[in-house]
């Protein structure tokens, strides 16, 4: 290869990885910049490979929820006997937990368990409708498979950790990561205002978008691939293979909400809807045959917007206790 | 790691003056005792202690944990205390979390679709450590955006 060209072809290499956002890993060393060096930042493994002082460290409480990707350390200072750690990522992402040391006495009783989703007032997000796997095998207990499987990857952007430790001094470490999700499914909202696109390709299967806030949804497009029946939609959506609808309630499981709105006719432009309560969820469901979208976008409802429809409904469906 | 912040209460344990009273008075040791372990797990009975000066109350329910076998779980005899968890994070570079109860259960019913192990807590308290984590977030991604520009600068 001749100078030139070498250069010429070292010029692209280093444009392509400024363009990628990577171009700060590059190590310069007498001037020269070999291809090889530029063709390995190129690699989707980077972020694996970057060096030690780059992963985030710190401390895990009882109570903890981690949304950055790292390595997370919980060293029981007493015992501690009911403690969780919930896990977010981005709607797209999935999460991958792996036990980097684990110091713990299972025989005494203590025990780290993974969750695939989240659970709270045993009510768990994805519901058992929404979620591949029945709910024994959700949970993943360190105790019984830790050692030989170290690494647990959750079905959605959310998992958890529950774990006891009796004794003082027990510890643990994992590294938390974020995967890329092509088609997120089951998804909880990390804010109270945002948009998504739900997406599912010809898949036989209900997803649920959960926003754990009052908010008001505006549906922008509902693009459910079947021919617009106009009798099915002045009927309803019951029978309707392919559908969307509005949930609220009080609780994480889906399966436990109150419909406020079903979509079962493609449309474009905005339908806009309030939800007063704790959690809001849109949620599809699809037979497998079409490809559905919905795109929408939400935000956060005022509390006096809050007090102005509880005066103005006759019956709160999201009755707070 | 726990800070003392004023205390919020579940609504089926209601707030007396009596009580108060009676909390500051005196320290409880709660012995609670599993029913049923699975094999496996040899829990022992369990000290729960409750302190006065933490703010520190644990409610735990007691049973094997056993999520392979959930038909096998007999009813649980539950000895309650409350937990209260008040956290500070990041220095106070976020600020102190909003208060709320946490109550964790380790078994629940004899039912199979309900969760053997599920943690009691409040949206209210959920949004708090949600957001923190988000602050969390937000800051490590400027201190990262920080360090790249300082080494661009180089």
């Amino acid at each position: 290869m001749s100078g030139t060209s070498r250069a010429q072809l070292c010029f692209l290499l280093l444009s392509v990885t400024a363009l990628r956002g990577h171009a700060r890993f590059l190590d310069i060393q007498d001037n020269e910049i070999s291809p090889e060096g530029l063709l390995s930042l190129l690699s989707s493994e980077l972020k694996r490979e970057l060096p030690e002082e780059f992963v985030y460290r710190r401390a895990l409480r009882c109570l903890d929820m981690v949304a950055i990707e790292g390595q997370f350390t919980f060293t029981a200072e007493r015992p501690q006997l009911n403690c969780a750690v919930f896990f977010i990522g981005e709607p797209s992402d999935i999460i991958s937990i792996e036990y980097d040391s684990v110091n713990i006495d299972c025989r005494g009783g203590d025990f780290i368990k993974v969750f695939d989703g989240w659970v709270m007032k045993g009510e768990k997000f994805p519901s058992s409708q929404d979620h591949p796997l029945p709910l024994y095998e959700r949970y993943s207990d360190y105790c019984e498979t830790g050692v030989s499987r170290p690494i647990t990857r959750s079905s959605q952007n959310v998992a958890m950790l529950f774990f006891r430790l009796h004794q003082s001094g027990s510890s643990f470490t994992v590294t938390f990561r974020k995967l890329i999700n092509p088609f997120p499914c089951n998804v909880v909202s990390q804010t109270p205002e945002g948009s998504f696109t739900m997406v599912i390709p010809q898949q036989h299967r209900n997803c649920s978008f959960s926003i754990i806030y009052p908010v008001e949804i505006q549906i922008g497009e509902l693009n459910l691939g079947q021919h617009n029946d106009l009798k099915r939609s002045i009927l309803g959506c019951a029978g309707s293979g392919d559908f969307v609808e509005l949930l609220g309630g009080n609780g994480m499981d889906t399966s436990k909400m109150f419909p406020m709105a079903d979509l079962c006719y493609s449309f474009n432009g905005p339908a806009q809807m309030k939800v007063g309560c704790d959690n809001t969820v849109v949620r599809m469901v699809s037979s497998g045959k079409f490809v559905n979208r919905v795109s929408f976008q939400y935000r956060l409802l005022g509390h006096h917007e809050l007090q102005q429809m509880k005066g103005n409904s006759v019956e709160d469906v999201c009755l707070r206790a | 790691m726990l800070a003392l912040h004023r205390q919020h209460t579940l609504s089926n344990f209601r707030r007396t003056p009596e009580l108060h009273v009676l909390l500051a008075a005196v320290s409880l040791w709660v012995f609670v005792s599993l029913s049923e372990s699975a094999p496996g797990h040899t829990d022992t009975q369990l000290p729960v202690l409750m302190r006065f000066g933490e703010e520190y109350f644990t409610r735990l329910d007691n049973a094997a944990h056993s999520p392979r076998a959930p038909d096998r779980r007999a009813p649980s005899r539950t000895e309650a205390l409350q937990l209260q968890l008040t956290q500070r994070l990041l220095g106070g570079k976020v600020g102190s979390v909003g208060n709320g109860i946490m109550n964790s259960f380790v078994e629940r019913e004899r039912r199979s679709e309900d969760p053997p192990i599920s943690l009691d807590l409040t949206f209210h308290l959920l949004r708090e450590v949600l957001q923190m984590a988000r602050a969390e977030q937000l800051a490590q991604r400027a201190s990262n955006n920080r360090k790249i520009m300082d080494d661009l600068g180089k």
